[in-house]
């Protein structure tokens, strides 16, 4: 077994892991602090992973998989969401775009960064982590996409942001708060337990009143990006 | 028949949804809105074994006014619905 502590949302996991990949992973997120709770992984964790990718999802590792749902498992007593999305931060302020795998998120995040130049900063490309107490509160994580964008970060969320593929660049602001909540229901991480699963449902009608929610519908040209800077972005963080 | 105790019912300021947990995660990935008849049904369904007749019976007290062959409909469609997800154990 290979053992080591990693420091995500401020809290500590000791885990113990069956391979040093697993350890290579999760290299930016490493500490030496006493741990706040203990995971070790079994043949069973693997096992049920290989299970769960019989669905479509193919991952490299089973073992960086089953780690990603354990914590994500733990975190959400602790009031932390896992989100699906790019995410980053402009100045202290933190976004996420987010849709279904393979409409474009990455791709229009990473054209917001060729727009924004120095005052983007990438959050996590796939993974972030949301914190659901007196502020929103958007973390990294080790699981930040095939690209590994992403660094050790956080900044308040100011705005999530729903991608669609379109011809032309379109935004609005959505108001419609069910709309809202079933469009993040498949974008949130829910834990299998029926404790945890009605805990981060509970965390989820506390996000909805507390930002702003977005719909974009965006090309591949630069300026997708500029209107998401000019008319979403900026508006958000005045 | 009874609600599958692996199916969730979630209150929210959207309404009330069904959702599924535990092992019924493998099989039923989606998640049920429930409208006002839904929800009865659902709750009638959470503590009582009943039958499709005592559920219609609940109906017709509860709408005296309202056409019988109509609120059959719309219960048993739904109820089968929710048999098909394996929400209610026959």
């Amino acid at each position: 077994m290979v053992n080591f502590k990693i420091e995500i949302a401020d809290i500590v996991v000791e885990i113990n892991a069956f391979n040093e990949t697993t350890l290579k992973y999760c290299s930016d997120f490493l500490a030496d602090k006493e741990s706040n709770y203990v995971i070790t992984m079994t043949k069973e964790d693997l096992e049920n992973e290989k299970h769960i990718n019989e669905d479509g999802k193919v991952y490299a590792n089973e073992e960086i998989s089953a780690l990603y749902r354990k914590i994500a498992d733990i975190f959400v007593e602790e009031d932390i969401l896992v989100m699906h999305g790019s995410s980053f931060k402009v100045g202290n302020n933190a976004f996420i775009v987010t849709a279904h795998s393979g409409v474009g998120k990455s791709t229009h995040v990473n054209l917001l960064k060729e727009y924004l130049g120095k005052d983007f900063e990438y959050i996590n490309d796939d993974k972030p982590l949301l914190e659901v107490k007196d502020e929103l509160t958007l973390y990294s994580s080790p699981w930040n996409g095939k690209e590994r964008r992403g660094s050790n970060n956080s900044a308040p969320l100011r705005s999530i942001i729903f991608l669609n593929r379109g011809l032309t660049n379109t935004y609005k602001k959505l108001n419609n708060s069910g709309d809202i909540y079933f469009r993040l229901l498949s974008q949130i991480y829910l834990p299998r337990d029926k404790a945890k699963r009605e805990k981060a449902l509970s965390l989820i009608d506390i996000l909805l009143k507390r930002i702003s929610f977005y719909e974009i519908n965006v090309n591949t040209d630069i300026s997708s990006a500029e209107m998401t800077s000019e008319r979403i972005i900026k508006n958000e963080i005045k | 028949m009874k609600l599958n105790e692996n199916f969730l019912i979630h209150q929210s300021d959207n309404g009330e949804i069904l959702i599924p947990v535990g092992d019924e995660t493998k099989r039923f990935h989606g998640v049920v809105k429930l409208n006002a008849t839904g929800s009865e049904i659902v709750h009638l369904l959470e503590n009582n074994d009943l039958s499709l007749e005592d559920i219609l019976n609940h109906f017709y007290e509860e709408c005296p006014n309202d056409d019988k062959d109509m609120i059959k409909q719309g219960v048993s469609e739904f109820i089968n619905k929710l048999v098909e997800i394996n929400a209610i154990i026959l």
